[in-house]
């Protein structure tokens, strides 16, 4: 450390009274690249800064919510329709935020495992988004925003024979609209 | 051991087989009636559910040894032994040939259900006694100028007469055409009835991934893709005259019944006034549909005319109804309800009236399809998690287990009824095959891939 600061010393002076001569060692390389990042970002154009951000802001904070719902798929048992108390957790959530976010319109997907035929399973999907959307209309939410369609054991969500692939297909998922 | 098994399971078919046998040599080559069924599991008494667990276990172990294709179920459905002599072929180049024609004829043999083919390379009157063969096929191929000519003669065994010779001529493309009509032929001079040979099997394929509906000749061969949709497409059936395939598709982001001219590439939407259907039946007679619709809190079952594009519910309630099947007369059909919990088998009048339950024995009955000649129902019913294929009389009674390994599905009848069209996964992965009515001779027909959800073809009107 002793030694480098010297050098350091000695290195600056160099550059700043000698530039004009041969480049001296290379230790001293102030990282030319790093200049670029201490200017100044361009100045925003400062008309649209005040309507933009609000707008922006919320319409981030729909993304999220409409991405919360869409994650939540609710989960049944083995050739059930029955909510679980699970269910009824994940489905007072997503209640809370129809109720709040009255533009959102919502299709429920019900969906099943492979496992049976698949024409009875196309039922049993139903089966599950009408009891997903009659949850949600009990708890408050306009049965008008609310739509349904059963993809049966057409669309799993994981592959394969084991009950873990199983359980995560046994579901009702959610797609969310925004309507103006 | 296996020897004394299959002792057992011959022991309670009945003498009538002499009868048969003695109706053979004396020409009255009627198809014997299966009437004797032997393994009503459901009704035997309790001392006597022990010697069927015996016999069901010894059939499991059975069809466990063997390879890939054959599953040796219990027959009881007796067939007629047929020579099959290895084909002539002169000098030409035969290389696009893609199998023998004796190979094929065999196939069409044992997969009739009526004939077992006893293959032979050449005239050995010894070995077609003994496998009491009173017939034998074989023929000559030959090529002149692109065009191949078959020529197919059916012989008296000890004779050596000819009984009947047909002649062929086609591109080589198109051989397999000519001996699935030779088969037919033969079934129709030696049965008097209308074989399968040259029917077709539509079904449901995964290509890229995606379920596509495909057709293709009824033993597998010559597949050819129908949809090309790449979304779901899947639960197809056959207009009577075979021009269309009616079939389900995801492809607007819900199920919706679409038809689908052979000859065309395009897909017609049907009833766009119901915002989500699947499953359609064909009535054999006038063409009309029965299909499930997805209704308020399950599905119900609609009658809907491709025609004119009118359509009425015929059976709705708050539970699921699906897989409707049309009588071969049109006047009645077969349905699932789960109104009981779980669903069973129903039928119900045209109309929709008259519902009566037919399935009384199992927790998960489903996907019913009427015999062509109106005795017997198909049906697949789930017990300790296994999808496995019965058949039993129309009320109802009379069950027979036909399949024992992996999930069983989607039975279809073949159009004279003697064989049976169903997906399995004993292999592994799901994969089309054939059988006797009574479960023997399972034989895979497809053999890549997965596929699922057999359909069978209608007959065309008139003998080959």
């Amino acid at each position: 450390m002793k030694t480098i600061v010297p050098i350091l010393a000695v290195g600056a002076t160099l550059v700043l009274f000698a530039c004009a001569k041969k480049p001296q060692p290379v230790e001293v390389e102030p990282p030319p690249p790093e200049e670029e990042y201490y200017e100044p970002p361009p100045p925003p154009p400062p008309r649209q800064e005040p309507q933009e951000d609000p707008l922006e802001a919320e319409r981030r904070r729909l993304e999220a919510l409409m991405n919360k719902i869409m994650s939540d798929d609710v989960y049944f048992e083995y050739d059930k329709a029955t909510l679980t108390s699970q269910a009824k957790d994940i489905l007072t959530e997503v209640g809370d935020i129809l109720k709040r976010e009255t533009r959102f319109t919502v299709l429920t997907e019900g969906h099943t495992d492979e496992r049976g035929t698949e024409s009875y399973n196309m039922g049993l999907g139903m089966r599950r988004a009408d009891a997903v959307v009659k949850f949600l209309t009990n708890y408050g939410v306009a049965s008008s925003r609310l739509t349904k369609v059963s993809y049966g054991e057409e669309q799993p969500k994981a592959s394969g024979q084991t009950e873990d692939a199983y359980s995560q297909n046994r579901r009702a998922a959610f797609r969310v609209r925004i309507n103006n | 051991m296996l020897f004394l098994v299959f002792l057992i399971l011959m022991l309670p078919i009945p003498l009538a087989n002499s009868t048969e046998a003695s109706q053979w040599r004396q020409g009255q080559l009627l198809p014997p009636q299966s009437k004797s069924r032997t393994y009503y599991f459901l009704y035997y008494p309790p001392m006597k559910s022990a010697i069927f667990t015996f016999l069901l276990l010894c059939a499991c172990l059975y069809a466990q040894q063997d390879t890939i294709t054959m599953d040796i179920a219990v027959s009881t459905d007796k067939t007629l032994p047929i020579g099959v002599i290895n084909f002539e072929l002169d000098n030409s180049n035969w290389s696009k040939l893609e199998e023998l024609p004796h190979k094929t004829l065999a196939r069409d043999f044992n997969l009739s259900a009526r004939f077992s083919a006893v293959e032979l390379e050449q005239y050995n009157l010894f070995a077609l006694s003994r496998e009491q063969a009173k017939h034998y096929v074989t023929g000559t191929l030959s090529m002149s100028e692109g065009q191949v000519k078959l020529e197919c003669k059916l012989y008296a065994a000890a004779s050596r007469e000819v009984i009947k010779g047909f002649a062929y001529t086609s591109s080589v493309e198109q051989i397999r055409t000519s001996l699935h009509r030779c088969a037919d032929n033969v079934v129709h001079q030696l049965w008097g009835v209308q074989g399968f040979a040259s029917t077709q099997i539509a079904w449901v394929s995964k290509i890229s991934g995606k379920k596509q509906v495909v057709i293709a000749d009824y033993d597998g061969f010559r597949r050819k893709q129908i949809t090309t949709h790449s979304s779901v497409n899947f639960l197809p059936a056959w207009s009577p005259d075979n021009s269309k395939i009616y079939f389900t598709s995801l492809r607007n982001g819900k199920p919706q019944l679409f038809e689908r001219h052979l000859a065309g590439t395009m897909d017609k939407l049907l009833f766009s006034q119901i915002d989500q259907a699947f499953g359609p039946a064909v009535n054999p007679k006038d063409g009309t549909l029965l299909f499930s619709i997805i209704g308020q809190s399950g599905a119900d079952i609609w009658y809907g005319n491709p025609q004119t594009g009118n359509a009425a519910r015929l059976i709705y309630t708050t539970n699921i109804e699906v897989s409707p099947s049309w009588s071969p007369y049109g006047t009645a059909f077969l349905f699932s309800s789960d109104k009981g919990g779980q669903p069973q088998i129903y039928m119900a009048l045209r109309d929709g009236s008259d519902v009566q339950r037919v399935s009384f024995f199992g927790k998960y009955n489903e996907s019913a399809v009427w015999s062509p000649d109106g005795e017997r129902i198909a049906y697949c019913s789930m017990d300790s998690g296994k999808l496995n294929i019965y058949t039993s009389g129309i009320d109802g009674n009379d069950v027979q287990k036909l399949t024992f390994e992996g999930n069983n599905e989607r039975p279809t009848w073949s159009p004279d009824g003697m064989a049976i069209a169903f997906s399995s996964d004993r292999s592994g992965s799901p994969q089309i095959y054939i059988m006797r009515r009574d479960g023997s001779n399972a034989t895979r027909i497809t053999n890549t891939g997965e596929n699922s959800s057999p359909v069978w073809s209608n007959l065309t009107k008139g003998v080959p």
